[in-house]
């Protein structure tokens, strides 16, 4: 969430147990703005927490010209010091599945060892050859935080619009979803690179409007599992859950809920208990109230 | 003159005919020509177009058109009722003010759900503060309705489709609703229906398969049973009591995962098969948290000092509050989860708190008809479960995949003069406690899942049984070959032949016995 509002948005979002205490919202009000202006950003995100053994990290994510490709991610243990996260490469990603497991610790420095045994050769100059896979728990945190933007990062339909030249940016005119339209699933977009879309029909294309449905719809996701409830405490509110039964066999993807929280306020949270990250539970959401739009996520 | 008044007269008369005759209503549109007039009227010197004349018929249409427009909009709101509006309805009664006649001063088990949000704020953890008001209503509510001795907000679980507030309680002495007979009525039924079934004509083979007798239930007030919980989905929705939880239902939930729906009465649908319902699934799911991880300040609880049994019985289950304990530094406190203690009995692998002896049990049932048999063959006494005592500390909590199983922090790192400690249990994602000088509060907001390190593989189903012994005697074997059948068939004639040459030879002998002997 935008770090200028999240003194009254991060209430909105507390629902699944986690916020901030006041020693660190104020902390963060603080240190956000300085950040802005340090990095020269155009504005900051608090994007949540992951919660280390040893330590917890804050993270934070500062936003550039282009609101989905042009953003960096920061960590920080006490809400003041902040430093830039590597970026999560394909290689780095493949290398943490491998090898991190469990718990974060909270110390950026740990160092997950996995011992890999891999086939070099076929028939019969095959020949086992142990690789030691190493990864610092500082990649480690970037990839995590970096999937769980690219799988479950969720927006409403409308809230983004891609100009001609192709940068994406707020739609300033986005009123929020009303509590109808804000039940149906194909009301709410991936907020990443649209990975279906080009497979698309031109039947189905051609009710598009590419200004808005540059992203792919949360109703094309896999598993169907998505479940709409619509009660949360003192908002009006829908929580769309896309997360199955724990299937513990299939390392699942993050999954995502959704949550409405009156009519014009979105969010969205997600709980991958069972991936292969081993993160117990994100918390991620959108605000889309009035005038301005902005999301927020946490992680616990 | 008389006759100008008259012709006037007679003209208004014939222009309030004419007007009369235009003010009619057309059939079809419901319009008249008077006011059609006026309208365009009123538009032309409003407006002044020029040229009025020429474009007369335009304005015409158009004021015509404007009035069909407004006609247009006659339909109504169709009357949509969010969930949220229905929630509003049901919450408004937490709100009201019962004024009662009497002012009840005396000690309320209402639990102080404002300063545990207050300090549940500063380590990070919450509700928001509207949802916890609203809970404590809800707590209010509960306490209202039930003779309640101790009440306590427990948590919230979180499910796929709703959430459960949980409130833990204690019945005051001896007015709880006995539920039990009702339980046993219902077997006593069941019984009696499968005695009805085996009247049937064509009795069907019967399983000689016996299931292992159940762990028994522990009793209310003790064990996992020891307090009763209470949950509802939202607060201002009623209150559901839990069923007590059996062993078999704590056993099999170690053995599966899955999430809550939100639904008491939704089935478990999981290998092993669970035992019952959602709202026991949840039940059995407290007490496995509640028993991992309550904890308190070392020194808060004392064990029960009983008269005249001491060292008899090995585990003492009962403990007090210390009414000498002085509260815990801070640094001390959350240097190390040795200052905090375990104040709730842990579950054995049983299922139980206390282990029972199921072997005994057994043979006290099959005494009579199996007397002898047990004298042959004494079947080997199980080693009763032992569990780590109560007011065990934290530091002995055994260690999942090297994860340790608590961490300890403290609530502020700038202002340590007045800061607390509170732990984060690792085991069960989001149990905390914190303790405050002489206060400290136990809280889980979760998913009710516990942490497993590592991928998780559901039980396999057993081997399948097989229908028969294989042997020899049902071993499908080759057909013999023609050669073989009349290989055999000479064999057995030759021997046929010997025999018969052998009967013969013996029938000579013995007529020449006989007639030797003659």
């Amino acid at each position: 969430m935008d770090s200028s509002t999240l003194m009254y948005s991060l209430d909105l979002v507390c629902g699944n147990g986690l916020t901030l205490s006041t020693e660190q919202k104020a902390a963060l009000h603080t240190s956000l703005l300085i950040l802005k202006r340090n990095y020269k950003f155009n504005r900051v995100l608090f994007w949540g927490k992951i919660l280390g053994i040893k330590k917890d990290y804050f993270i934070a994510q500062g936003v550039g010209e282009d609101e989905m490709r042009d953003r960096k991610c920061l960590y920080s243990f006490n809400c003041m010091d902040w430093h830039l996260l590597p970026l999560a490469t394909e290689a780095l990603t493949a290398e943490v599945a491998v090898a991190a497991r469990g718990r974060f610790m909270g110390e950026p420095s740990h160092e997950y060892q996995h011992t890999v045994i891999r086939h070099q050769g076929e028939g019969d100059n095959a020949v086992e050859e142990e690789v030691m896979v190493k990864v610092s728990e500082e990649k480690r945190l970037a990839v995590t935080v970096f999937t769980i933007n690219n799988e479950v990062a969720v927006v409403p339909r409308g809230a983004y619009i891609k100009s001609p030249n192709g940068i994406v940016q707020t739609n300033r005119s986005f009123e929020g979803l009303n509590p109808t339209e804000a039940g149906k699933l194909n009301n709410y977009l991936h907020f990443s690179e649209p990975k279906n879309l080009k497979k698309k029909s031109i039947l189905e294309l051609a009710d598009l409007n590419p200004s808005i449905d540059f992203l792919d719809p949360l109703i094309d996701d896999i598993p169907k599992e998505i479940k709409i409830h619509q009660t949360r405490l003192c908002f009006s509110s829908l929580h769309l859950y896309s997360f199955g039964e724990p299937v513990p066999a299939v390392p699942s993807a993050f999954c995502s809920c959704l949550t409405e929280v009156e009519p014009d306020v979105v969010f969205c949270c997600c709980n991958p208990s069972t991936s292969r990250f081993n993160v117990l539970c994100i918390l991620r959401c959108f605000f889309a109230h009035h005038n301005y739009t902005e999301w927020s996520s946490e992680l616990l | 003159m008389e006759s100008s008044t008259e012709a006037r007269a007679d003209q208004m008369q014939q222009a309030a005919c004419f007007k009369a005759f235009l003010l009619k209503n057309s059939t079809k549109t419901n319009l008249n020509l008077y006011d059609h007039l006026v309208r365009v009227l009123a538009r032309v010197m409003d407006e002044r177009p020029e040229n009025a004349v020429d474009v007369i018929e335009d304005l015409s249409r158009e004021v015509k058109r404007n009035m069909l427009l407004e006609k247009q909009s006659t339909l109504r709101d169709a009357p949509s009722t969010t969930s949220s509006e229905l929630l509003a309805e049901q919450q408004r009664a937490l709100f009201n003010r019962w004024d009662r006649g009497e002012h009840e001063e005396m000690e309320t088990p209402l639990p102080n759900v404002t300063e545990l949000t207050f300090f549940l704020e500063q380590i990070g953890v919450g509700l928001g503060r509207e949802e916890m008001q609203r809970i404590l209503l809800a707590l209010k509510q509960l306490v209202d309705m039930q003779p309640l001795q101790r009440c306590r907000f427990w948590g919230k679980i979180l499910g796929i489709e709703g959430n459960y507030i949980v409130a833990e309680v204690e019945y005051r002495d001896g007015e709880e609703e006995e539920e039990e007979g009702v339980e046993e009525m219902h077997e006593d039924k069941e019984k009696e229906g499968e005695a009805g079934e085996e009247d049937e004509l064509d009795p069907l083979p019967k399983s000689n398969y016996k299931p292992p007798t159940p762990v028994p239930k522990e009793p209310r007030h003790s064990g996992t049973n020891k307090f009763t919980y209470f949950v509802c989905r939202e607060p201002g929705l009623p209150w559901v009591r839990l069923p007590d939880v059996t062993p078999a239902q704590i056993t099999v939930a170690r053995q599966i995962r899955k999430l809550f729906t939100g639904r008491l009465d939704a089935p478990i649908v999981s290998y092993p098969p669970f035992p019952g319902n959602e709202a026991n699934y949840l039940r059995a799911q407290i007490a496995r948290i509640s028993a991992g991880t309550q904890v308190s300040p070392m020194g808060f609880y004392v064990f029960k000092e009983e008269e005249g049994e001491e060292e008899e019985e090995g585990a003492r289950d009962s403990v007090e509050e210390n009414p000498d304990f002085e509260g815990i530094n801070v640094q001390e406190i959350a240097a190390s989860p040795s200052a905090w203690v375990h104040h709730i009995q842990h579950i054995l692998v049983q299922g139980r708190c206390v282990w029972v002896n199921l072997a005994e049990k057994t043979e006290n049932l099959q005494e009579e008809d199996a007397e002898e048999e047990e004298k042959e063959e004494e079947p080997d006494e199980p080693e009763p479960e032992v569990g780590p005592p109560l007011l065990t500390p934290l530091s002995e909590d055994a260690e999942v995949n090297n994860t340790p199983p608590w961490s300890t922090r403290i609530s502020s790192n700038l202002i340590s003069q007045y800061a607390f400690a509170f732990v984060r249990s690792n085991l069960w994602p989001g149990a905390y406690a914190y303790a405050c000088g002489k206060k400290f509060e136990n809280i889980y907001i979760g998913w009710g899942l516990k942490f497993l390190g590592e991928d998780f593989t559901p039980a396999l189903p057993p081997p399948p049984q097989p229908e028969y012994p294989s042997g020899p005697e049902i071993t499908e074997a080759l057909d013999p070959t023609l050669q073989e059948e009349e290989a055999l068939k000479e064999a057995q004639e030759e021997q046929q032949a010997a025999l018969e040459d052998n009967y013969a030879m013996d029938a000579e002998e013995e007529e020449e016995e006989e007639e030797e002997e003659n």
